[in-house]
């Protein structure tokens, strides 16, 4: 269910962590799932809060934003086609992100198990290849189906 | 009792995620009973920080912070996990 609205986007081009804020952001805005606030939330928070992870082989990012702005949840996929710069969740410094999965959220309680799945995926080098690796939407909704993710 | 608060920059994604893990951890090891746990958000943390015994993070804190706070990141992207459990182990045990 956090993926059946299919906001995804394959070697996404962005020539800045801004750029392809805005574009997944804009696309999950067009699908009435969150608030007109939700763009300026995520990218406000991403420079106070940054959410990189320095996993192997891609870097990944979980932009995220409080869940007053969003209306129905759901997960924004992209890969990129080129990688851009994002800061680290926690120990700070900049990473490489060729994945991201933007989350809008209402309550995280819900979702606990989606979110542990999730976690898991990118602790597999195997499957984040598999991710990258998608062309078009059949892909993607092959792999969420294999990952255990829908 | 300790007082363990995890907590992120919204209160509701990375620190339910580092909540889930931390408390399979402390039933596998017999710690329930000796830790009260607390999720959050950082903006409604920060002046009450003293009020806990054991802070885990998953988001950058204020450098005044910072030296009592465990980086909770390792539960996410399962690079240096035990190392963390480790921390937080010693502090309950403390």
């Amino acid at each position: 269910m956090f993926f059946d609205r299919k906001i995804t986007f394959f070697e996404l081009e962005a020539s800045d962590r801004q750029e392809a804020l805005r574009k997944m952001a804009e696309s999950l805005y067009a699908a009435e799932l969150v608030s007109a606030s939700f763009h300026d939330g995520i990218v406000a928070r991403e420079e106070s809060f940054p959410t990189g992870l320095a996993v192997e082989p891609y870097g990944i990012a979980i932009p995220h934003t409080d869940a007053d702005m969003v209306i129905t949840p759901q997960i924004a996929f992209a890969s990129l086609k080129n990688p851009v710069k994002f800061q680290m969740m926690g120990s700070g410094g900049e990473i490489d992100v060729s994945l991201i999965f933007m989350l809008a959220l209402k309550k995280a309680e819900d979702q606990l198990t989606m979110l542990q799945r999730l976690m898991e995926i990118f602790q597999d080098r195997a499957l984040l290849m598999e991710f990258a690796a998608c062309k078009n939407q059949a892909d993607l909704d092959a792999l969420l189906n294999k990952a255990g993710l829908e | 009792m300790k007082k363990l608060l995890i907590m992120c920059g919204t209160g509701i994604a990375t620190s339910t995620i580092v909540t889930g893990k931390v408390k399979t951890w402390l039933s596998e090891n017999g710690l329930e009973s000796k830790v009260k746990l607390f999720q959050s958000k950082i903006s409604e943390e920060l002046s009450r920080i003293d009020d806990y015994d054991i802070i885990v993070s998953t988001t950058l804190v204020p450098d005044n912070i910072k030296s009592k706070v465990i980086d909770g990141v390792p539960l996410l992207t399962g690079i240096g996990k035990d190392a963390m459990f480790e921390k937080i182990k010693t502090q309950i045990l403390a």
